[in-house]
């Protein structure tokens, strides 16, 4: 790795915890899913640098664009500002910023002693590569992945919209 | 120079302990999905920093597939509270208690 390439690695790292961290800490909705969009950039920018050309855009599609879009869309929609959003008592602070800390340096410790020895030359994979595999080898959970976005669109309205339930049941009486 | 496979672990430890802080931490339902997504975030790098480490496509697609069921869980997630809003006017995971007795 050149001094260069660790330079933007250490910006993006450090990119995506302030992101993070102020989404967390924002008192406003909105502000914490901007901050996301942040930390999903800078995620997009470290797929890139570690050779996932196909994932860094989807990532920037699917992840900062349309789920945060989503996320947005909601908060807007239903006018979420909450007066005592953070948690103020102390019990719950000290037990969240405990396991916070043991939880991480648990996993650092796991990142840092585990990773294996540096890689050469990185090679990028292209998104050839990926769609072949998702077409032959990958072939049936892509099928199965594809089944469960259609379950799950079909149950978010049956779970959003009450009043398709009673459509639906008044037309099962006028049935029977 | 760092190892950028250990490196990028370290962060995806990071962030996924900043994700349970706001668990943790937070009462709208919205951040703590914000959370979650963050999670599934740092386990995404996890992901692609171990399918570099063993030279293997396996990795990425492993994150392809994790995504979609991000994007599943995401709507589903959404309708459910606009679903629980609806019933409470609240998006207070404290007040969401009707499954406890």
């Amino acid at each position: 790795m050149t001094a260069g390439s660790a330079v933007v690695f250490l910006l993006l790292a450090a990119l995506a915890i302030g992101g993070a961290w102020r989404m967390i800490t924002s008192h406003h909705p909105v502000h914490s899913a901007l901050y996301l969009v942040i930390t999903f950039c800078a995620t997009a920018g470290l797929y890139l640098m570690l050779g996932a050309p196909f994932i860094a855009t989807v990532q920037v599609a699917v992840y900062a664009g349309a789920i945060m879009v989503l996320f947005l869309f909601v908060v807007m929609y239903l006018n979420l500002g909450l007066a005592r959003d953070v948690a103020d008592d102390r019990p719950r602070r000290v037990t969240a910023l405990a396991t916070t800390v043991l939880l991480g340096l648990l996993l650092i410790a796991a990142g840092a002693f585990g990773g294996g020895p540096a890689t050469a030359a990185p090679a990028m994979t292209t998104v050839e590569e990926i769609g072949g595999a998702l077409f032959s080898r990958y072939a049936l959970p892509f099928e199965i992945a594809s089944l469960a976005l259609l379950v799950a669109m079909i149950g978010v309205l049956v779970i959003a919209r009450p009043e398709l339930k009673r459509e639906l049941a008044a037309k099962e009486d006028a049935a029977s | 120079m760092i190892d950028p496979v250990a490196f990028t672990l370290a962060l995806s430890g990071v962030l996924f302990a900043l994700g349970v802080t706001g668990v943790l931490l937070r009462r709208n339902v919205l951040v703590v999905y914000m959370s979650i997504e963050l999670m599934l975030n740092a386990a995404n790098l996890a992901f692609v920093a171990f399918g570099r480490m063993h030279h293997s496509l396996d990795g990425q697609l492993f994150v392809f597939f994790s995504m979609v069921v991000a994007a599943a869980e995401v709507a589903v997630g959404l309708g459910i509270v606009v679903a629980v809003y609806k019933q409470l006017r609240s998006v207070d995971v404290d007040r969401v208690n009707l499954l406890r007795f």
